[in-house]
């Protein structure tokens, strides 16, 4: 009863608030058109040389990040699920900072890094472009995704039951062997699975185009913005958007049944991992050596840029930008007058909208995957990922028309937002909701506890850390969203990353990155509490006892 | 033919100490309760886990530092271990497909082993659509596929209900004698032990107490750990030491029936009887298993009548075996 009114509630919600918008610009870009004329222009836009390019550079750019990406986090996966070594958690935990930042912030990271002045052009002497290019693109995504496709595989690697390994060594198996007839088969849907994640974010991907596509280079979602905000032409983003949607439900019904079709082999036993000490001298200095490629990787244009804020014109150590930004008065220019808004004020809305956005996702979240606990995957949860697949463009711009006369600019904002952030932090409880399985809650159940005795003795403890890591999540999208800030809030709302969108466009680099170290700071803050708190032994309870030692 | 010499192993909680010989064509069971090494036995003949010291030689070939590829034994895991993503006959014929064996040759063997196993036609059926039993017969037949010289099978039906369970035993005594080889088998089931090996080493934390013949174990055993763990008893006081009864050495009779209630002596060692009241009993199907008390302790015994608890009896024996280690 209860389980069918939640149902019937995410629906409406989604009915109203995704569905509504994304009708209100299809409704929009044919009032008072003839249909006639309607079906001309979207034969002309779908026939066009531009839009073929421009399918054509979405897709190829997004399956290049995306298989760099996998490629490339391999060995680190395979590091990661077999060993141990000094500050690993430490590693996994800071690795994600990227994927949590806002585009524009990584925009400055990677200019920082690799553009024409940038530290690896300084340090070497070279003159290498690899930034406002098609390299520059495909080098953002693979530093943006990269550490989720580590997490993604790394998680299946470590699950993989051991035994398979030494039943094909009792066989006669050798490393390679092993490696491409058992190990890459058993991993494949993770694999599948990392692969279409990324590749569906670049292939909607936004910030990082417009700033380094330039004319060249345009994603179907740069398209439907240039199309809806610069050449107004509502029927032609209508048909993109379409396209857009169109092409990437595909790609993920494609891959759900990629991995719909592989069988999960999950471990009985969870065993206690070697250290790196362990490992063959050969394999150890390579892994160490990739690792550390990684974390310079990863790391390099982030502490690149939180350098640069450091440092004045004539590359010596100084605050101005933290003091300008900060201190009351401070400022040379009109700050105010840039960010339409005062600094603390970015502060404070910034962290109440992810607030309000992040705990609406988390709790719808969280309620939806307790109530599909043991729930084979159905049509109903294919529907839930598929604000994955839409341009929040256009679902930002419908919010606008639907409600915008309703509805204040914030609540549209966490309106907008929610649909951001709630594909992913719904995956991640269902996984870790599903991990605990049936058998506790049902003894809790025969034992006489409520629902929320339930909830509150055996789900909650026990799934502390999953619980947080979605929270994270949950929390971290929105902050870091600058599409539904800009779309939906009308130019009224100023977060961090709008802010720092601003400060650029007037040509304030040094405060822009004074901005994004404070954004990255806040950042850090967030994951090192979760960090803190979700180290529990409890989840040792559910693992079952084995039957012998060793 | 197998020799595990002053084997040593040792982790953070348990350390073992093992020396066993087994001979070729042997069916072996190593039995023990949980945490004695059983598992750890066979893991490291295997060669999953490397020894701290000692030796294992397999056909006089010293193969302590080879890996797991380059010792020919043949492994069965509890719990299968199938590979999910490969058909019955692509699992059965992976080892053959790692030795480069032509495709023909193994298509021909691998419906040769499931006919051996019963499971003839069930090549191209997928792992996940296969019962507990067909499963485990599919991984016996894998690890025989690449004929190893040892097969060695860890607690291999602990998974599969009890009636099916005994048909596979019947099945892996009729490979052993068919094919000759040699298998050693964990288990923690004592009737599992005694019904099918040629030998039984009884492992307690880390250390072999007893290497003998099932009727051997089941008759001498060397200390009460064993005798125990081997089967129903009881122990009586003689001679200073203790004695242990089978309760099919203990016989029942009516008081009325039994003459005098004092002891008198029997023929073998021990030989006695004494006037019982039976305390609980248990229906087995074949007969009864009473728990009685008497002056000599708590008795166990199997009859066939049925007798009320409170029932004053004679319960009688003849013969037993002594163990002097506690």
């Amino acid at each position: 009863m209860s389980r069918s009114l939640l149902y019937a509630g995410v629906v409406a919600f989604f009915a109203l608030f995704f569905f509504a918008p994304i009708g209100g610009v299809y409704m929009e870009a044919l009032r008072g058109v003839p249909a006639g004329v309607v079906l001309e222009r979207v034969r002309s836009v779908l026939a066009s040389t531009r839009t073929m390019r421009i399918v054509g550079f979405t897709t190829g750019q997004a399956a290049l990040s995306a298989a760099i990406a996998v490629v490339a986090a391999m060995p680190l996966a395979y590091m990661i699920s077999h060993y141990t070594f000094p500050g690993k958690r430490l590693a996994y935990s800071l690795s994600l900072i990227p994927f949590v930042l806002p585009s524009i912030i990584v925009v400055v990271c990677m200019i920082s890094f690799y553009g024409k002045s940038g530290l690896l052009n300084s340090i070497f002497g070279t003159d290498f472009n690899l930034v406002y290019n098609f390299r520059g693109i495909v080098l953002a995504h693979v530093f943006y995704n990269f550490s989720l496709a580590i997490r993604i595989i790394s998680t299946a690697w470590s699950s993989i039951d051991r035994r398979f390994r030494e039943a094909a060594e009792s066989l006669g198996e050798r490393p390679l062997g092993l490696f491409v007839r058992v190990t890459l088969p058993l991993l494949a849907p993770a694999i599948v699975s990392a692969f279409v994640l990324i590749f569906i974010y670049c292939f909607l991907s936004f910030g990082i185009i417009l700033v380094f596509g330039g004319v060249r280079f345009s994603t179907i979602e740069v398209a439907i913005y240039q199309e809806t905000y610069v050449n107004l032409d509502l029927i032609t983003a209508a048909v993109y958007a379409t396209l857009q949607l169109g092409l990437s439900v595909g790609f993920l019904a494609l891959a759900s049944r990629a991995i719909g079709r592989a069988r999960v082999a999950r471990s009985g036993s969870e065993c206690v991992l070697p250290s790196l000490a362990a490992a063959s001298r050969v394999g150890r200095v390579f892994m160490t050596a990739y690792a550390v490629a990684a974390v310079v990787f990863v790391l390099g244009p982030i502490l690149t840029m939180v350098a640069r804020a450091l440092t004045n014109a004539d590359g010596a150590f100084s605050i101005e930008g933290f003091r300008q930004l900060l201190v009351p008065g401070a400022a040379d220019r009109n700050v105010e007058g840039i960010l339409r808004s005062t600094i603390p004020g970015v502060i404070w809305r910034s962290i109440a909208i992810a607030a309000a956005s992040g705990t609406l996702i988390f709790l719808l979240a969280a309620a939806l995957a307790l109530s599909l606990r043991g729930k084979r995957p159905s049509s109903f949860e294919s529907f839930l990922q598929l604000p994955m697949a839409m341009s929040f463009v256009t679902v930002s711009l419908g919010l606008r028309f639907v409600w915008g006369a309703t509805i204040a600019p914030a609540a549209l904002v966490v309106l907008g937002q929610f649909f951001i952030g709630f594909p992913l932090v719904f995956r991640i409880l269902r996984t870790g909701v599903d991990e605990l399985g049936d058998g506790l809650v049902r003894s809790a159940e025969i034992l006489g506890a409520s629902r929320w005795a339930v909830l509150r003795d055996v789900e909650v403890p026990l799934l502390r850390r999953t619980l947080l890591n979605g929270y994270a999540y949950a929390l971290a999208l929105p902050f870091a969203d600058l599409t539904v800030v800009l779309a939906a809030g009308r130019g009224r709302i100023a977060t961090f990353p709008v802010a720092i969108y601003r400060l650029i466009g007037f040509r304030s680099f040094d405060l822009a990155l004074a901005l994004a170290v404070i954004y990255i700071l806040i950042c850090l803050g967030l994951f090192l509490v979760i960090d803190a708190t979700s180290m529990q032994p409890q989840r040792l309870a559910v693992q079952e006892p084995r039957h012998d030692t060793a | 033919m197998i020799r595990l010499e002053r084997l040593e192993k040792a982790y953070p909680e348990f350390d073992m100490e093992l020396d066993l010989a087994v001979e070729a064509g042997e069916l072996i069971s190593v039995l023990g309760p949980s945490g004695s090494g059983k598992t750890t036995t066979l893991r490291l003949i295997a060669g999953f886990e490397p020894v701290d010291a000692g030796r294992i030689v397999i056909n006089g070939e010293d193969v302590t530092g080879l890996p797991p590829a380059g010792r020919h034994i043949g492994y069965v895991f509890q719990d299968y271990t199938l590979f999910p993503h490969m058909s019955v006959a692509q699992n059965v014929g992976y080892g053959l497909r790692i030795r480069r064996v032509e495709a023909g040759r193994i298509r021909r063997r691998v419906d040769e082993l499931l006919e051996l196993m019963d499971l003839p036609g069930y090549g191209k059926r997928r792992v996940d659509t296969l019962s507990g039993g067909e499963r485990q017969r599919v991984a016996i037949a894998r690890a025989l596929a690449v004929d190893p010289v040892l097969l060695l099978l860890d607690e291999p039906f602990s998974s599969i209900d009890e009636v099916l369970r005994r048909d596979l035993r019947r099945e892996i005594v009729r490979l052993q004698r068919e094919l000759g080889i040699t298998v050693l088998f964990v288990t923690h089931s004592r009737q599992e032990a005694l019904s099918i090996s040629d030998r039984v080493a009884v492992l307690r934390q880390g250390r072999l107490v007893q290497y003998a013949s099932p009727v051997e174990l089941y008759r001498r055993p060397v200390d009460r750990f064993v005798a125990g763990f081997v089967g129903e008893m009881s122990l009586v006081p003689h001679d200073g030491t203790n004695l242990v009864l089978r309760p099919e050495q203990v016989s029942l009779a009516p008081v009325s029936a039994g003459g005098p209630a004092d002891r008198e002596g029997g023929g073998a060692p021990g030989g006695s009887s004494v006037r019982a009241t039976v305390r609980s009993r248990q229906f087995l199907g074949f007969a009864w298993l009473y728990e009685l008390d008497s002056e000599a302790g708590v008795l166990l015994a199997y009859d066939g009548r049925r007798y009320e608890e409170g029932t004053q009896l004679i319960a009688r024996w003849s013969e037993g075996s002594r163990v002097s280690r506690e």
